[in-house]
C-alpha cells in the first residue's frame, strides 16, 4: 500500500494534462516481474571465467607479494618489542592534538549537517519530484561525497595554510555530500500515506513538511549525524599526515623518527578516543530508536 | 436519514467517466449526496470504487463528467485553489495514514493545518482554540483519554478513529472513506463504522464510504450504491437492499470458462503493470 500511496503522490504532483511520468519500476511488459532472469548455462560459465580472470588481474595489479610480508613481519615484531614501555614525554601536547582532532570532526560535521539539511530537500524524491532540480542536487552531493576529506584537506592546506582549519573545511565538504545523500534517503524512506493525507487537507507543502514529515524523520537525521561524527573522528586522525591538524601529524612524526614508545602512546590515545566517541554515539542513537 | 426539505447536495457526481489504458474504469456514473447522508459504495475489486474516490478529490482528472463539492466544480482548479477546495473534503484511508511519531492530538491537528497561520505551524504552537477543537474531535470519536499517546502505540481501530477525528477537525460537510475497515478485525471494524455513523448524524456530515464487506452495510448506511465494471448498477435506500441485489452485484461474470476473468477484474487498477505482480484478491 505504501507503494500505491507513492504512486498517488506522483500522480498528484503531476499537473493534469502533462504526459505521464516514466515508469519508476521499469519492468518490460510481457515478463512477470517475479521471475528472475536466468542466464543460459554457457553464459554462466563465461561469466564465472570472466570474474575469476578479473580477480587474478586485480591481485597482480595490487602487487600481492607474500614474501615481502614474511620479511616485513619480524621487523614489525621488533618495533612492537621496542615500543614498550610507552613514552609519556610530551603527553600534554599529544592530548592537545587529540582534542584538535575531535574539534575538527565536531565542527566539520556540524557545518556539514546544517548545509545538508538544506540540500537534502531538493535531493529527496518525495519532496522534489522535478528531475530538473533533483538530479543536479544529487550530482552536487555525489561529487562532494566522491572526493575524500583527505583530498579536500590537501587542497585546503594549499589554500588556507597548514593547520586544523584546513582539515575542518575538508571534513565539512566531504561530509556535506555523504550526509545530504543519507538525509535525502532517510526522508524518502518515510511512508507516503501520512504526508499525502496531510496534503489533501489543503495544507501548503511547507506546513506538511514541518508538521507531518519533520517529526517523523528527525530521529533518523540525528542518527545519521551521529554516525557521521563517529566516522569523521576516524577520518580526522589521518588528516594530520597532510598537515591539516590533529594527532595524525604526531603519528607521522613518530613513525618517521622511529620513535616507537611515542607511537604506542599515540595509538593508545587514538583507540581510547575512537572507542569513547563510538560508545557515546551508539548510546545516543539507541535512545533515538 | 429522514429527508426533510431538500437541501443542496454536498457532493454531486454527474456522468463521470474515466479510463486509464483500456476499457473504461468509470462510465456514466451519476449520483448526489445530501448533507448528513451516509452512503455506502460497494462492488467487487476493480469495479472503479477507488477511481471514483480519486476523481472526487481531483487526484484523478476524469475524462468526462463533473464532480461538484459543495457546489464547486473541482475540474479546473490548480494549486492553492485546489487546496482551498480540498479543505471541504475530509478523507479517511484504509491504512489510517497517521504520522507515527506524533501524538493522537497532533495527528488530529493535521486536519487544521490548512487553517492555521504558517508561523503557528512552524513553531508547532497551534494555540488554545485549535487545541480545544482538536480535543473535542477526539472526544467525539471516544478517544479523549488517548490524546497524548503516540499514534503508533494505538490499535488499528483506535488509529482509524483518530483519522476520523482528523477529518472532523477540517470541519468539512463531506467525509470520504475509502475502505476504512478493510484492515481491521470485525470488532474494530464495527466500532469504526459506528463512530463514522455517529459523527455523521451528530455533525450533519455526509459520509461516502466504500466497503467490501456487504454485511456491514445494514447497520451503517442510509443508502447503498453499487459499482460494477465502472457502472453504477444500484442506488437504493438501505432498507431496499436485499440478497437479490447482492447477488446481482457480486455474481461472477458470464464467462464461466475463465474463472479468473483477468480483464474483468482489472479495469479498476491504476497501474496495469502492478496488477500482474499483485493478485487482485489480496486487496479484497
Amino acid at each position: 500500500m505504501t507503494d500505491t500511496a507513492a504512486e498517488l503522490g506522483a500522480e498528484r504532483d503531476r499537473p493534469a494534462g502533462a504526459p505521464p511520468p516514466p515508469p519508476q519500476r521499469a519492468e518490460p511488459p510481457g515478463r512477470t516481474p517475479l521471475a528472475p532472469r536466468r542466464l543460459p548455462r554457457v553464459g554462466q560459465a563465461t561469466l564465472a571465467l570472466v570474474l575469476v580472470a578479473g580477480f587474478v588481474l586485480c591481485v597482480r595489479l595490487a602487487e600481492i607479494d607474500p614474501r615481502a610480508l614474511a620479511e616485513g613481519l619480524p621487523k614489525m615484531a621488533g618495533w612492537a618489542a621496542r615500543a614498550w614501555p610507552p613514552s609519556l614525554e610530551g603527553l600534554d601536547l599529544l592530548l592537545l592534538r587529540a582534542a584538535e582532532t575531535v574539534a575538527i570532526a565536531v565542527v566539520g560535521t556540524t557545518a556539514a549537517a546544517l548545509a545538508a539539511l538544506v540540500a537534502c530537500v531538493p535531493a529527496a524524491r518525495n519532496l522534489t519530484p522535478a528531475r530538473l532540480v533533483r538530479l543536479p542536487a544529487r550530482w552536487l552531493l555525489n561529487a562532494c561525497r566522491g572526493i575524500d576529506s583527505f583530498v579536500f584537506a590537501l587542497l585546503f592546506v594549499a589554500a588556507v595554510g597548514l593547520g586544523p582549519f584546513a582539515g575542518t573545511l575538508g571534513v565539512a565538504l566531504h561530509t556535506f555530500g555523504s550526509m545530504g545523500k543519507l538525509f535525502a534517503e532517510t526522508i524518502e524512506g518515510t511512508p507516503a500515506g501520512p504526508l499525502e493525507a496531510a496534503e489533501l487537507t489543503g495544507a501548503s507543502r511547507l506546513k506538511v513538511v514541518r508538521w507531518a514529515l519533520l517529526p517523523d524523520v528527525l530521529p533518523g537525521l540525528v542518527s545519521v549525524g551521529l554516525y557521521m561524527l563517529e566516522f569523521n573522528i576516524r577520518a580526522s586522525i589521518v588528516l594530520g599526515v597532510v598537515g591539516a591538524g590533529g594527532i595524525g601529524q604526531q603519528l607521522k612524526n613518530a613513525i618517521d623518527l622511529l620513535n616507537f614508545p611515542r607511537l604506542l602512546t599515540i595509538v593508545v590515545i587514538i583507540v581510547a578516543m575512537v572507542a569513547a566517541v563510538d560508545q557515546l554515539s551508539a548510546r545516543l542513537r539507541d535512545r533515538l530508536a | 436519514m429522514t429527508p426533510s426539505p431538500p437541501r443542496a447536495p454536498v457532493l454531486s457526481v454527474q456522468s463521470l467517466g474515466h479510463r486509464y489504458d483500456g476499457p473504461p474504469v468509470l462510465a456514466d456514473v451519476s449520483f448526489d449526496v445530501a448533507p448528513g447522508e451516509v452512503v455506502a459504495v460497494i462492488g467487487p475489486s476493480g469495479a472503479g470504487k477507488t477511481t471514483l474516490f480519486r476523481a472526487v478529490t481531483a487526484l484523478v482528472r476524469p475524462e468526462s463528467g463533473r464532480v461538484e463539492v459543495a457546489g464547486r466544480d473541482l475540474a479546473g482548479l490548480r494549486g492553492a485553489e485546489l487546496g482551498q477546495a480540498r479543505r471541504e473534503i475530509g478523507l479517511v484511508f484504509q491504512h489510517y495514514n497517521l504520522v507515527r511519531r506524533l501524538s493522537a492530538l497532533d495527528n488530529v491537528l493535521v486536519g487544521r493545518l490548512a487553517h492555521l497561520p504558517t508561523w503557528r505551524v512552524l513553531a508547532r504552537r497551534p494555540g488554545p482554540e485549535e487545541q480545544a477543537l482538536a480535543r473535542e474531535c477526539l472526544e467525539r470519536v471516544g478517544l479523549s483519554d488517548h490524546a497524548g499517546a503516540r499514534a503508533d502505540t494505538l490499535s488499528g481501530g483506535q488509529q482509524q478513529r483518530v483519522a476520523i477525528a482528523r477529518a472532523l477537525a477540517q470541519r468539512s460537510r463531506l467525509v470520504l472513506a475509502d475502505e476504512p475497515v478493510a484492515s481491521l478485525d470485525p470488532a474494530s471494524a464495527a466500532s469504526v463504522l459506528a463512530t463514522l455513523r455517529t459523527v455523521a448524524t451528530e455533525g450533519d456530515i455526509a459520509v461516502v464510504c466504500s466497503l467490501h464487506q456487504v454485511e456491514l452495510v445494514a447497520g451503517f448506511a442510509d443508502r447503498v450504491l453499487a459499482l460494477r465494471a465502472g457502472r453504477l448498477v444500484l442506488d437504493v435506500p438501505v432498507a431496499g437492499f436485499g440478497p437479490e441485489h447482492r447477488a446481482a452485484v457480486y455474481e461472477s461474470d458470464p464467462s464461466p470458462s475463465l474463472p479468473a476473468a483477468p480483464c474483468e477484474a482489472r479495469p479498476g487498477r491504476e497501474e496495469p503493470e502492478r496488477a500482474t505482480a499483485t493478485p487482485e484478491r489480496s486487496r479484497t
